[in-house]
């Protein structure tokens, strides 16, 4: 049972008319990322619940918290968003060694980034199960630290496809898609990092 | 039935030969799915096992634990098997492109109906075919519920299966029909109403549908496990702590359907606003593309909340943290209001697409314009921005801040507003017009007037001493069923009866169509109206059981309740026996002046054979000279005669 | 659309560093001093929402040409879109100059012009009845003057007027009758410029003084 017409019909589809000057990946990466800022924001909201509502000390006794080797995974993170940044721009000017450095940087920073994390889950001393802010902070850390393990997969995606020589000054639309999700993760970081370590 | 044709040869005369003997095994389809999800299976199991014994977490084995990740593991296998994601892979790995030959786009048998398609149309009929086989599932499990209901005492299931009867029987309803019904009658219409050739990403589209089954399966699997009876709301800490695995069966299954729901979101909203025919402003869109935005809008923001607290209320169960636990300094009324936050703008969810199908089909079937088209669009963003501010009118008795009653009673109130606007607007749309009382303009027209009515039980609740009365009685049963069932189903029907001719190419039966609307109003009023009684006499709901004195309008309730459902099979019959035998529909049965009409009956796989030009309103009936758009420049498009 | 903040990856990464001085100005008032610290956030975002909101769309220039196929070689036409100033000599000179020396096919556009609320409650009966009395008048008054003309009530805004005209007649150039500057509400809202950055055909700017004529 056919589902179309007899056709003496176009083989193939007419070109859509472009009816916005936003390019349609860009904003659907953007779009995704507020669907992505809502997430953090439902748990944020049980941050708030969970520190300001019920009148909690922060971190509450006796809990603990590495601010000094979280501030220099901040570091490396910021640094990342930089060589992202850079990587692009190489592009976009023809320099293939600069892309391929940059992303190069930037996934093995990512990745340092993760294992920090992972290390310092495994030293801090409490766990989820302690009490809701064992509970939250790793919520919100881990919340954070599955979209590096996103981004981090985006990033050896576009590391790879930059080594087998895609991308050029004209089309390099997946790095500059994967540099927004990129810098999202990043200030999602700045975020989380101010609101349970430093604040 | 029309034979194969040249242009679908010419198609597929460039692409790779099929797959033969074992490798049709790697080919994306079903062959793969077995083998790949018994490995992604394996890949949980794998690194669920090796972490739980890397950090000493005993027992090892932890039934639980395994099947929460399982749940997870296994549709992705699922989805790479059926090749949801081959594409995407091909591209991360940095393989040569291939160019676009379209072969996985478009029905050419009934076979292409049941594989990873990027053909909007095809999803678009995926969508409503899978969603009513849930309503169908969601509605013999109301019937259960009624047969118990029928008399005071319990007579064919106990307590725990009552519960979760109505847990699932929400659960489908809600997340695997009235959502993706919208959302697959959207699908359909929207690139043809705007002009485009497809939606912006066919193959994110593909995906979406088919996270559908996988969400819609784990929910009714939930029943043969010890199922989860703690309703679809899932409150801490009776869903997370204290319920059986089941309830892991409802988060999973819920972040299934969101994930699905997030993504069409997406997907709508990248469409419209980047890919309208020129001259297609946002002014002139047809309502049902302005609903579908805002829904979209919603959608994209607020699915997230329910996703988050089901992620909160399945870490309490599973991974025992504390984010409800009062003794560990947990907030338990953060899970209503991270819940509510998303359930409230899931009814407009629920509810906007079905608007823009009324104006649709009312302004068709009454050939005049919709009355105050503007502020028809702009009512749809007002109660946007509005439904974020009345969750908590869902928990006015929870025992939540006081001082939080009274505004979001007197938000819940001004939300009537625009949603009055509306109302009154189709009604002066109606207004002196040439009326033609169809199938879809019967439902559309009983969705005016039902609506109205669970608009005003609506009201009623807004006012907290009526709502401190009557929460949790059959009163808000009968509410949220005159919204969800005589609004939102009422336009689901109206919007698959006017759709038919141009999804299948084929025309209803008008009589039968005419006997389900008047079967559907009379069960469906004689079913709920009642229960409005019920709940101001005290008749608690989510009960299997009742005090004495309700027995009499109980038995009422249930007997009407079979009439009902009956009702539902004149409409499957009349769908299938339609589908396969009924009269070649015309391009334009409802001489409507949208695009969509301006194309064949069903419409060409590319959808136009070139972009039209839209030059004026899509609602101008009666109007001398006017033109929604023209093809080929300055040739006009034939009008099927006549000046109305 | 005012709802997207980022058009690309520089936005974003310009974001990324304006996220860490917006967080760092915070935790240091924060540090000096709690209620600081609320003071700075709630001044840096009253900077940030009103930049936000500051941000003007600019309607950026999509030229729009013509779509026509089936015409002969040797004819033009003429788009006229006036409103009160047809009954003008000066434009009907200016047709009658046009459409000389060729077969000329006119269409005159006459916008059902409405006023703000009435446009925004979709009521537009008034409108049409009213551009359709101005728009017989000017068809008499071109026929008086020899200029055969059809007519065409079009959209309330000018500008879409001309662009809905534009894809189904086809005009090879348009002529756009106006009051003079001071008394015309085109100007004002800068129709005939609008109209030159949106649209890839030659347009004529008449100005009408129907004080004077």
């Amino acid at each position: 049972m056919s589902a179309h017409a007899e056709t003496q019909h176009a083989a193939h589809p007419p070109v859509a008319h472009q009816s916005s000057r936003v390019d349609a990946r860009t904003l659907g990466m953007f779009l995704f990322i507020a669907s992505e800022v809502m997430l953090f924001g439902s748990f944020f909201t049980a941050y708030f619940f969970i520190r300001v509502v019920n009148h909690q000390p922060w971190p509450p006794h006796p809990f603990h918290l590495p601010v000094f080797v979280a501030f220099v995974n901040t570091a490396i993170l910021v640094t990342s968003s930089f060589t992202m940044h850079w990587s692009l721009q190489s592009i976009k000017r023809g320099n293939r060694v600069g892309l391929q450095a940059g992303l190069t940087l930037t996934l093995l920073m990512g990745l340092t980034f993760l294992l920090t994390q992972l290390l310092e889950y495994a030293r801090i001393g409490f766990t989820p199960h302690d009490q809701a802010f064992g509970t939250i902070f790793f919520s919100l850390t881990g919340l954070h630290g599955a979209h590096v393990l996103v981004g981090l997969t985006i990033l050896a995606a576009m590391t790879t496809r930059a080594y087998r020589g895609h991308f050029s000054p004209e089309a390099h639309n997946g790095v500059e898609i994967g540099g927004i999700y990129w810098h999202f993760v990043d200030v999602m970081w700045i975020i989380v990092f101010t609101t349970v370590y430093v604040l | 039935m029309t034979t194969a044709t040249t242009a679908h040869d010419e198609l597929h005369a460039g692409a790779a030969p099929p797959p033969h003997g074992w490798r049709r095994l790697l080919a994306p389809g079903w062959l793969r799915v077995p083998w790949m999800s018994a490995l992604f299976f394996g890949i949980g199991l794998g690194i669920t096992l090796l972490v739980r014994w890397a950090e000493g977490w005993h027992p090892i084995w932890d039934g639980q634990v395994i099947t929460t990740i399982e749940l997870v593991a296994v549709p992705f296998g699922f989805l790479a098997g059926i090749g949801g994601f081959d594409y995407w892979t091909r591209y991360a790995i940095g393989s040569p492109t291939q160019p676009e030959d379209h072969s996985g786009h478009g029905a050419y048998s009934w076979r292409d109906y049941f594989r990873i398609n990027t053909d909007h149309k095809v999803i678009g009929v995926q969508y409503v075919v899978t969603t009513i086989f849930f309503f169908v599932a969601a509605g013999l499990l109301a019937m259960i519920m009624r047969a118990e209901l029928a008399r005071p005492g319990m007579q064919f299931v106990g307590n725990q299966v009552f519960n979760e009867l109505f847990s699932v029987h929400a659960a489908l309803m809600i997340f695997l029909f009235i959502i993706p019904a919208f959302a697959g009658l959207g699908n359909y219409v929207i690139p043809l109403m705007i002009g485009a050739p497809d939606m912006a990403f066919p193959r994110l589209n593909a995906l979406s549908f088919w996270l559908l089954p996988v969400a819609g399966l784990l929910m009714l699997s939930s029943f043969f496990v010890p199922g989860f009876g703690c309703g679809w709301t899932g409150y801490a800490p009776l869903c997370s702590t204290h319920q059986e695995l089941g309830a892991v069966f409802f988060n999973m299954g819920v972040q299934w359907a969101g994930a699905s729901s997030i993504m069409t979101a997406l997907n709508f909203l990248v469409t419209i606003i980047t890919m309208r025919a020129p001259g297609m402003t946002f002014w002139r869109l047809p309502l049902l593309v302005w609903a579908n935005f805002t829904t979209s809008l919603l959608v994209v923001i607020a699915t997230p909340f329910i996703a988050g607290s089901q992620f909160m209320t399945m870490f309490d169960h599973i991974m025992h943290t504390n984010f409800f636990n009062y003794e560990a300094h947990g907030y338990v009324l953060g899970y209503q209001h991270i819940f509510w936050f998303y359930s409230h703008p899931a009814v407009y969810i629920m509810m906007l697409p079905g608007f823009g199908i009324a104006s649709e089909v009312i302004s068709t079937f009454a050939r005049k314009p919709i009355f105050g088209y503007r502020l028809m669009a702009l009512s749809l963003m007002a109660i946007l921005v509005l439904g974020f501010s009345v969750w908590a009118h869902h928990m006015f008795v929870s025992g939540m801040a006081p001082w939080l009653r009274v505004p979001m009673m007197v938000t819940s109130v001004v939300i009537a507003v625009p949603t009055g606007i509306k109302v009154f607007s189709w009604l002066a749309t109606l207004w002196e017009g040439k009326l033609n009382f169809s199938t879809p303009m019967l439902f559309a027209l009983g969705f005016v007037s039902m609506f109205v009515i669970g608009g005003l039980s609506g009201i009623y609740l807004a006012a907290v001493p009526i709502d401190i009365h009557v929460s949790d009685t059959y009163f808000v049963v009968a509410h949220i069923h005159y919204v969800l069932f005589g609004g939102s189903l009422f336009t689901i029907f109206a919007g698959i009866y006017y759709w038919f001719p141009k999804m299948t190419g084929r025309m209803y039966d008008e009589r039968l169509g005419k006997l389900h609307f008047w079967l559907t109003f009379i069960g469906f009023n004689a079913t709920f109206f009642p229960m409005h009684y019920l709940g101001i006499q005290g008749m608690p709901r989510r009960v299997s059981d009742y005090a004495p004195r309700f027995a009499d309008l109980n038995f009422f309730i249930s007997i009407a309740s079979f009439f009902l459902g009956a009702s539902t099979l004149v409409f499957l019959y009349n769908m299938i026996v339609s589908w396969a035998r009924g009269a070649p529909a015309p391009a334009n049965p409802w001489r409507a002046h949208t695009l969509e009409w301006q194309v064949s009956s069903p419409p060409p796989v590319f959808n136009f054979d070139e972009i039209p030009q839209v030059v004026g309103g899509p609602y101008e009936y009666g109007v001398p000279g006017a033109r929604h758009a023209v093809f080929n420049g300055d040739r006009v498009i034939e009008e099927e005669e006549v000046n109305v | 659309m005012p709802l997207n903040p980022f058009r690309s990856e520089a936005e974003a990464y310009r974001f990324v560093w304006l996220t860490i001085g917006y967080f760092g100005l915070i935790v240091a008032g924060a540090l000096i001093n709690r209620w600081v610290g609320l003071a700075v956030f709630i001044v840096l975002s009253a900077i940030v929402l009103f930049f936000y909101f500051r941000r003007g769309e600019r309607r950026g220039a999509r030229v729009l040409s013509p779509t026509r196929a089936h015409t002969a070689e040797d004819e033009r036409r003429i788009l006229v879109v006036a409103n009160e100033t047809v009954g003008g000599e000066t434009l009907r000179d200016a047709i009658r100059r046009r459409s000389e020396g060729s077969r000329a096919k006119v269409l005159v556009v006459s916008p059902a012009l409405n006023t703000p609320l009435k446009h925004w409650v979709s009521d537009d009966d008034q409108a049409r009845n009213a551009a359709q009395e101005r728009l017989d008048r000017s068809l008499a008054r071109l026929m008086e003057a020899g200029i055969e003309a059809r007519g065409e009530i079009g959209d309330g805004e000018p500008l879409q007027a001309i662009e809905d005209a534009l894809r189904t007649f086809g005009a090879d150039e348009i002529i756009i009758s106006t009051h003079p500057e001071g008394r015309s509400n085109w100007l004002e809202k800068g129709v005939v410029s609008g109209a030159r950055e949106r649209f890839a055909v030659p347009i004529t700017h008449v100005v009408v003084d129907l004080q004077r004529e």
